[in-house]
């Protein structure tokens, strides 16, 4: 049974099509990564499933239809993180974490012990306890993407969704946070969708690349399928190499046009 | 912020409270002793015999307390419908007036005054007038701002606020200068007083208050989901227009009455929860209990100096939350550390 079935999923936006009848069935446990020039539709697609923009077609989280699920409902089954998170600053580490709880409580509900449980969970996972009463600006950007993590996780959603999880991150915290979400994925068993612009780590830690292109799928597959030089050259319009490179997987290295 | 710290903080505010509503039914030209009002008070709430003479009892029960009281609502209510308004449209600049509450009480007021017949009956459609007005700018902002699309966030109702407390300013402007002899009362108004308070604007204020204060304070948590922006909340669950229009709507009524009895009080619903925000940082959990408490106890203070300095004449109380106000909050801008 799969986790995330996307059936003919399209999305008009401002009268432009951005995502054009996409389908994939996303495995219990799986990682997924969303791949594509700019503009091909990865985030719109990220979007569609967690139900913030209208869409035709059918996207099924565990089962259910996610149009019938109540927004909350959703929310306990998929959680976002978005590529540039609007991070309110004069809040603890904590208090942010704890946001993630939100699906869990009632209008006017407040956190229990096991939305709190949950939170130290989600902190203790991601090294953020010496964190937890520094307020968020105080944070550097690896730091950050850590507590956005960690209130993704507290949410306790079996399907994550990651925009751009490493954008405007040094390569050694690139490394850190894809490490991190994969250990996650191990240790609870989460399901993962990201939309990834380094396509050699796109191929180094996803079981599956879905390469959009103007809203459509164009090739999908394992990583030596689909990080071609052909494929890359078509759809990027990108000068690359691809070099299969032994405990590295595949690498795809630009070349100068020019030299 | 660890729960005990945060009680620390209530039970701080709580005692500025209290000692605000103490000074503020002590000043006065009559002195009354801070044990007898104490007793006084109680005896009047629970029908017992009062320790003051009968002069003297009358100035408290009469004239200081509801006035206190008055301070302490309109207060309370001007700064948790400011924090609710900066929390709601993520804008540290939002104030009650925001959506055009100000502008539309204000074309309230300067109508009573200028058509209603000179006569006792000014006084009491005044308020009605000020109410009505503040409530109707506002829901014409918010339809306003709703036309222009939910996908255009909250940026789209403030500008719709502005638009409306434009249009309606120009209005009453225009009454103005059509009826010349209002612009003296009409002033006096717009720069807020809480003089003529009795116990009858306390029974106006109160139950708007009370209500919006209770459903202001049961959305602190959610206003705390709304500060990650409104596609961040949606994607938690969370219905954001309707949180939205909840939380305006009982700002908006409870400024609508509170300028009904005390005219435009500014910088309350500004400088109380920026103080309370960085003394204990940002969360609405304990931001809106505190702008509350503190809120009350500040406008019963700005109200004691505004009768004070330049006694037996009054200041207007928007004079003197502005003037203290301000500069107190440079200090307090200067020297605060985010809490650790």
């Amino acid at each position: 049974m799969s986790a995330l079935a996307l059936d003919q999923l399209s999305v008009t936006l401002g009268g432009a099509c951005v995502l054009d009848r996409l389908s994939t069935d996303v495995a219990h446990g799986e990682w997924v990564a969303l791949i594509g020039p700019n503009g091909a539709g990865k985030t719109t697609a990220l979007r569609a499933v967690a139900g913030l923009v209208p869409y035709e077609g059918q996207v099924r989280v565990l089962k259910d239809d996610a149009r019938s699920l109540p927004g909350k409902q959703l929310a306990r089954r998929v959680a976002l993180v978005p590529q540039v998170p609007l991070i309110p600053g004069d809040i603890t580490v904590r208090a942010y974490v704890l946001l993630g709880r939100t699906p869990h409580l009632g209008y006017f509900g407040s956190e229990g012990r096991t939305d709190h449980r949950a939170v130290d969970a989600a902190l203790e996972q991601l090294d953020l306890i010496p964190f937890e009463r520094r307020a968020l600006d105080t944070l550097s950007g690896g730091e950050r993407q850590r507590a956005t993590l960690a209130r993704a996780l507290a949410q306790d959603a079996p399907v994550l969704l990651l925009d751009e999880p490493t954008a405007a991150l040094d390569m050694g915290r690139q490394q850190q946070v894809l490490e991190i979400v994969d250990e996650l994925r191990m240790s609870r068993g989460l399901t993962v969708v990201s939309t990834m612009h380094d396509l050699t780590l796109a191929g180094q830690y996803a079981d599956r690349l879905l390469l959009l292109d103007g809203g459509r799928l164009v090739a999908a597959g394992s990583a030596d399928e689909v990080l071609t030089r052909a494929l890359i050259t078509q759809h990027y319009r990108a000068d690359v190499e691809v070099v299969d490179a032994p405990g590295s997987g595949f690498v795809v290295v630009p070349v100068r046009r020019t030299p | 912020m660890r729960p005990a710290r945060a009680r620390l903080w209530l039970l701080a505010s709580v005692l500025f409270l209290a000692a605000a509503l103490l000074v503020g039914v002590l000043v006065g030209p009559v002195h009354l002793g801070a044990v007898n009002v104490v007793r006084a008070t109680f005896a009047h709430v629970f029908g017992l015999h009062s320790p003051l003479s009968g002069s003297d009892d009358a100035i408290l029960w009469e004239l200081r307390l509801p006035r206190v009281i008055l301070a302490a609502l309109v207060g309370g209510t001007l700064a948790a419908a400011g924090a609710a308004y900066q929390g709601v449209f993520r804008n540290p600049l939002a104030d009650p007036y925001l959506l055009g509450a100000a502008a539309g009480a204000g074309l309230g007021a300067t109508i009573v005054v200028a058509y209603a017949p000179a006569s006792s009956l000014t006084g009491d459609l005044l308020p009605i007038g000020a109410f009505v007005g503040a409530a109707l700018a506002v829901v014409a902002a918010y339809v306003l701002g709703r036309s222009a699309g939910i996908a255009a966030g909250p940026g789209a109702l403030v500008l719709a606020g502005v638009t409306i407390a434009s249009f309606l300013t120009a209005l009453q402007t225009f009454v103005q200068q059509q009826h010349v002899d209002t612009v003296q009362e009409v002033y006096s108004w717009l720069l807020g007083r809480l003089a003529t308070s009795g116990w009858r604007d306390v029974g106006i204020v109160l139950p708007y208050a009370v209500v919006s204060w209770a459903v202001i304070i049961a959305h602190r948590r959610l206003l705390d989901v709304l500060s990650v922006g409104d596609e961040e909340a949606a994607a938690l669950g969370v219905n954001v227009a309707r949180v939205r229009l909840l939380v305006v709507t009982a700002a908006t009524i409870a400024t609508a009455a509170a300028v009904a009895v005390s005219g435009l009080i500014g910088f309350v619903g500004i400088i109380v929860p920026h103080t309370i925000r960085l003394l204990v940082g940002g969360s609405y959990r304990l931001l809106l209990p505190l702008s509350v408490i503190v809120g009350a106890g500040f406008l019963v203070f700005a109200d004691v100096i505004a009768r004070t300095v330049m006694s037996p004449a009054e200041l207007p109380i928007g004079v003197v939350t502005a003037f203290f106000g301000a500069p107190f909050f440079a200090v307090v801008l200067r020297t605060s550390r985010r809490p650790a």
